[in-house]
């Protein structure tokens, strides 16, 4: 089953075009990592998929699974089970992780003619998780992201990632910036949430993640396009060979 | 193809005032104008003795030779004072108990949630586990029950209206009114020393714990009226009362005036909590009516080691102009305001606190959070002085400010007096504003942009809310809520 | 510039208040002896401007040559204010210096000033595109204005070192900048009777940036005034504005720091920061952070503190076998070596470089 189809898409910034025709297939079960050098336009695809402000959309189409990702608002997207992990988390001082996750939960759970989760399941579940990813139980009740290190804020989109439960992820960059540990936890995270009726998009520009994460497909970005697309191999050779092999 | 854009926070914003209906009863009110005369006749109106009517107009002739400050960053047309009646109540004899009140009356207080039956509250005790308030009624001029009033007897403490504590308590109100806000303290409060209506008066004895939260709400009803009660507080020894405070009023055209002086002092040892929800109507989303708010609050840490806590959430008015303030006068005494302050639409808010350092070893605390949104207008001012004699005075103050729109305002004039070498003062204060980024993350994770700004603002105002009572700190929470949601365009 | 003659004093000046005492702006010092005491029209001993750079041009303000320039931004660098001591700078200031700092010099152009004594007096400074000034400006006394323009790309370092002084002094300094200009100031204090300065920034241009920074050290009576406004018209602008002082003895320090961001002066990044020390029982310290903000997307902050030496740094420094004294002026020395380095300005204030 297709989760994510995206057909000939054009993204513009300011008048100047970014994305300049991506087509896109994840099926469920599926991990699919995009690689490309800085500003060949990757966080543009992902923050363009999950509505960010600022992107025309010239061109082309993207469905989750049967909805029109292009004609719902940011919120309606994650409803419809998409899942951005930002590359620079921001910080919402004053906001408990907890109190965070618990509404973005029972706003997904009431979108679905659910009830809201009861808060001791919830916080069962929450602390479970917060371990997993060798984060200080201490960090629910400080605010989102409010003086988190790099690492921990990265870990944290993860504990997000694992407590949404989306259909897809797109993973902007989660492997910049952190150590061996900390990157080997995040992979772990990965891995958990990967299951036949999860879909996976990893963005990254280096491979070193992927020696955690096994991609069933791997894509090149170069300039706004997908120019060559195979399987964990290109990654290797890409990382042998470096981005300019491509660039003729 | 039209890329659908996550909705601006100023988007979002939008006032929608639940306590704006009338209630319709039968009002008495003095025909609008000012003079001695009028004075004389609220006196005599609430029967009270020589003393006070002399009190009275001693009050309204200084306050014909006053000038209306104009030093706020505020702007609103002159107030034509002989436009407003100074005193409105309901029709007929005042009730005797709760019984007697008109139901019109009670029922306005249930639409507010305001408990005026001891037994439903009790009642409420079992299920909800919160312990019960005591709540004075003003309504309009007067006072319409004040609950729980035999159990604190039980404790020695006095909770009732000013207008009874003239008749019952006359020489506790002579020996302290107008001991922390004297007459000729500003031109507002002299206004109010003439004209004042009703209000609470509480006296907490020697050593005594309050046994419950006292509240007084007041409400705006009738039209062309103004507000002007007058709220006196006495904490003797070691005593220790938490106080509440709530203020609604109806939706109307024109503004309407309310000149409130609340004076506390406290003894050596005493501990005075005082938290207001101050909800006044603010004018629509033109700036088309909504209460003038001129409060003069201030407390007088008297005694030593005495403790005086400001907070208050102040989200609604047209115009408000309030800066509770503490005199630390006993040594180590301790001065406290904690202030969440939201403006939208067309609302102009000028407010802070003034704390006046004289004891030795006296400390405050500020901590202002002002929220600017729409075409408002946000403004702390703080005076913190540190007079010749207070050694080893401390004071620190944190003043944030958050922006939700392009076309709001914020201000920050924080004067810092030192005459004291040995004092340390310390302000700081940020601006920032809810960013598009911060919207982003919270949309992206399926909350809406209402809940979003609501959640944003509440974690900003965290820091106030948690010196909020229990069931205070939800309302206030729930109010910012309303204040922030609604209508989405 | 002729002074008029004086037909009554202080004059009416229509739209424009005669200042009065504990009244913002003048809560803490006096304005009257600015007024009544000081001898308007009658000084005749002015500051003078010297410079050996090529690229720098003095006059006289009744040098015809410079007429255009006086026509053009005289009294009109700031938006017309309400300021009664500059209104009667206006009215009666002898003597007048356009500076001119040319384009055609690469390099940086070097001008020095001299204070002179009880002089009313006025200075126009222009900094052409992409120019690059430094003024050394040595204050005493007097009732002084000074209008500086910085075209695109123009530098302007400003080094004022003010002298201990028996007399008033008043300084209005209007500084207004363009696109891609820099204005720093060093501001060294001394106390006088009664010192006064006012200066106002005035960004008008994107990609500025604007450093203030000062020191002062006050004994005895004397009195510090400084009120700085900085005013952020436009955005993609930054402006850092730090000042620390120590009042000693009875003396009195007064800051008033106030940053202001216009409707649409959006990405504007502001900082403003007061500390004080006091070391006496009779020093004053009085001060004003503010800030007035119109747009939304910017970075802005202000702190203010007043408090004396901390004891457990004297402690440490004591432990380490310091003396009591020694280990005090180690800690004042380095507050205002926090602020300023500048080696005349530390010098001016006494301290050791």
């Amino acid at each position: 089953m297709t989760l994510l189809d995206i057909v000939d898409l054009h993204i513009s910034v300011e008048e100047r075009e970014i994305i300049k025709g991506i087509d896109l297939q994840v099926e469920a079960g599926e991990i699919h990592a995009i690689m490309g050098p800085n500003g060949s336009g990757k966080s543009t695809l992902t923050n363009a998929l999950a509505g960010q402000e600022g992107y025309q959309i010239n061109h082309g189409s993207a469905h989750l699974e049967d909805k029109d990702l292009l004609e719902l608002s940011v919120e309606e997207r994650a409803r419809a089970g998409l899942f951005l992990a930002f590359q620079y988390p921001v910080e919402l001082p004053g906001v408990s992780n907890v109190e965070f996750l618990k509404t973005a939960v029972d706003s997904l759970r009431r979108a679905n003619g659910l009830d809201d989760i009861s808060t001791v399941n919830f916080m069962k579940e929450l602390r479970q998780l917060v371990k997993k990813l060798d984060l200080d139980p201490e960090i629910l009740k400080r605010g989102v992201n409010e003086g988190f290190s790099g690492g921990e804020r990265k870990r944290n989109e993860i504990v997000q990632l694992l407590c949404l439960k989306p259909r897809v992820a797109l993973l902007d960059e989660t492997d910049s910036g952190l150590d061996i540990d900390a990157l080997q936890t995040v992979a772990r995270g990965i891995k958990e949430f990967r299951s036949p009726r999860t879909g996976i998009v990893l963005v990254t520009h280096y491979q070193r993640l992927l020696e955690f994460v096994q991609p069933d497909y791997v894509h090149v970005m170069l300039d706004g396009r997908l120019v060559r697309s195979g399987d964990a191999s290109l990654a290797l050779e890409l990382e042998a060979k470096g981005y300019a092999w491509l660039e003729n | 193809m039209k890329l659908q854009e996550p909705r601006k926070p100023e988007e979002v914003l939008a006032q929608e005032y639940t306590a704006g209906f009338v209630t319709n009863i039968e009002t008495e009110s003095l025909p609008p104008g000012l003079s001695e005369e009028v004075v004389r006749k609220i006196s005599e109106l609430k029967s009270e003795p020589e003393w006070l009517t002399e009190w009275r107009v001693d009050a309204f002739h200084k306050w014909l030779e006053m000038e209306e400050p104009k030093w706020a960053h505020l702007e609103y047309p002159a107030i034509d004072f002989q436009k407003i009646s100074y005193f409105a109540r309901p029709k007929g004899e005042p009730p005797k108990s709760l019984d007697e009140v008109d139901p019109e009356i009670l029922q306005t207080y249930e639409k507010l949630g305001i408990p005026l039956h001891e037994q439903k509250m009790l009642a409420g005790v079992v299920e909800t586990e919160t312990t019960p308030v005591a709540v004075d009624a003003v309504f309009d001029s007067v006072s319409i029950a004040t609950t729980f009033k035999n159990t604190l007897r039980e404790h020695g403490v006095i909770f009732c209206s000013f207008s009874e504590a003239v008749e019952s308590h006359p020489d506790l109100l002579r020996q302290y009114l107008g001991k922390v806000v004297p007459i000729r303290d500003n031109f507002y409060s002299a206004l109010n020393s003439a004209v004042f209506s009703d209000g609470s008066f509480v006296y907490i004895p020697k050593g005594v714990r309050c046994p419950m939260e006292l509240s007084t709400y007041f409400r705006i009803n009738a039209a062309n009226t103004g507000q002007f009660e007058r709220t006196l507080i006495i904490a003797d020894e070691g005593s220790h009362v938490s106080y509440l405070e709530g203020c609604t009023a109806p939706m109307r055209d024109e503004n309407q005036l309310h000149a409130a002086v609340v004076e506390l002092i406290a003894l050596d040892d005493a501990e005075i909590k005082y938290s207001t929800v101050q909800n006044w109507y603010p004018g629509d989303e033109h700036g088309r009516g909504g209460i003038y708010n001129f409060v003069t609050k201030r407390g007088m840490c008297r005694g030593a080691r005495s403790h005086i806590s400001w907070t208050q959430v102040e989200t609604g008015s047209a115009i408000t102009w309030k800066y509770p303030s503490v005199i630390l006068r006993g040594d180590h005494s301790v001065g406290e305001f904690y202030s969440v302050a939201l403006t939208n639409n067309h609302q102009q808010a000028d407010t802070g606190t003034k704390m006046t350092h004289i004891g030795n070893n006296t400390k405050s605390t500020i901590i202002s959070k002002g929220i600017s949104a729409g075409k408002s207008s946000n403004a702390y001012r703080g005076l913190v002085r540190m007079n010749p004699g207070a050694r080893n005075a401390r004071n620190f103050t944190q003043c944030d400010s958050l922006l939700i729109g392009s076309e709001c305002a914020a201000h920050t004039f924080p004067y810092i007096e030192s005459k004291r070498r040995d004092s340390i003062v310390e302000h700081e204060a940020t601006a920032t504003r809810v960013s598009e980024d911060q919207m982003f993350l919270c949309q992206q994770r399926g909350i809406d942009p209402e809940k979003a700004v609501s959640m944003i603002v509440n974690g900003f105002c965290k820091e106030v809310f948690r010196t909020l009572p229990m069931e205070f700190a939800m309302e206030a929470s729930k109010l910012l809520e309303v204040s922030l949601e609604g209508a989405v365009g | 510039m002729k002074p008029r003659e004086i037909r009554e004093f202080p004059p009416n000046i229509p739209g424009i208040e005669i200042p009065r005492a504990r009244k913002d702006p003048w809560r803490y010092t006096t304005p009257e002896p600015f007024i009544n005491e000081f001898s308007y029209g009658l000084s005749n001993s002015p500051s003078t401007p010297v410079s050996t750079s090529l690229g720098v041009e003095i006059y006289q303000f009744n040098n015809p040559e410079c007429a255009q320039l006086i026509e053009t931004y005289v009294g009109k660098v700031a938006p017309r204010g309400s300021n009664y001591l500059t209104a009667l700078n206006r009215l009666y200031a002898k003597h007048g210096y356009v500076i001119v700092a040319k384009s055609s010099n690469k390099g940086i152009n070097h001008v020095n000033i001299s204070s002179g004594f009880d002089c009313c007096e006025r200075y126009l400074i222009i900094i052409e595109e992409n120019a690059k000034l430094s003024i050394r400006e040595l204050t005493r006394s007097g009732n002084r204005v000074i209008e500086c323009v910085l075209q695109k790309g123009a530098k302007l370092e400003h080094l004022r070192l003010q002298e201990e002084t028996l007399d008033f002094e008043f300084n209005h300094t209007v500084v207004k900048l363009k696109e891609r200009s820099n204005y720093e100031l060093i501001q060294a204090s001394r106390g006088g009777r009664l010192r006064r300065n006012e200066i106002e920034v005035y960004i008008a241009g994107k990609n500025t940036r604007v450093n203030l920074s000062g020191a002062w050290g006050l004994k005895e009576a004397s009195h510090l005034d400084n009120q700085i406004t900085v005013n952020h018209l436009v955005g993609k602008s930054t402006s850092e504005t730090c000042f620390h002082g120590i009042v000693h003895d009875e003396s009195k320090a007064i800051f008033n720091g106030k940053i202001y961001i216009a409707p649409g002066a959006q990405l504007t990044d502001a900082s403003l920061q007061n500390k004080n020390l006091a070391t006496s029982e009779k020093a004053e310290i009085y001060t004003k952070p503010e800030l007035e903000l119109y747009a939304d997307d910017i970075a802005c902050s202000h702190g203010a503190t007043s408090g004396f030496l901390d004891p457990k740094q004297l402690f440490y420094l004591r432990s380490r076998g310091i003396e009591q004294t020694e280990a005090e002026t180690i800690l004042l020395n380095s507050f205002l070596k926090e602020v300023v380095e500048d080696e005349e300005a530390l010098e001016l204030l006494g301290l050791p470089s």
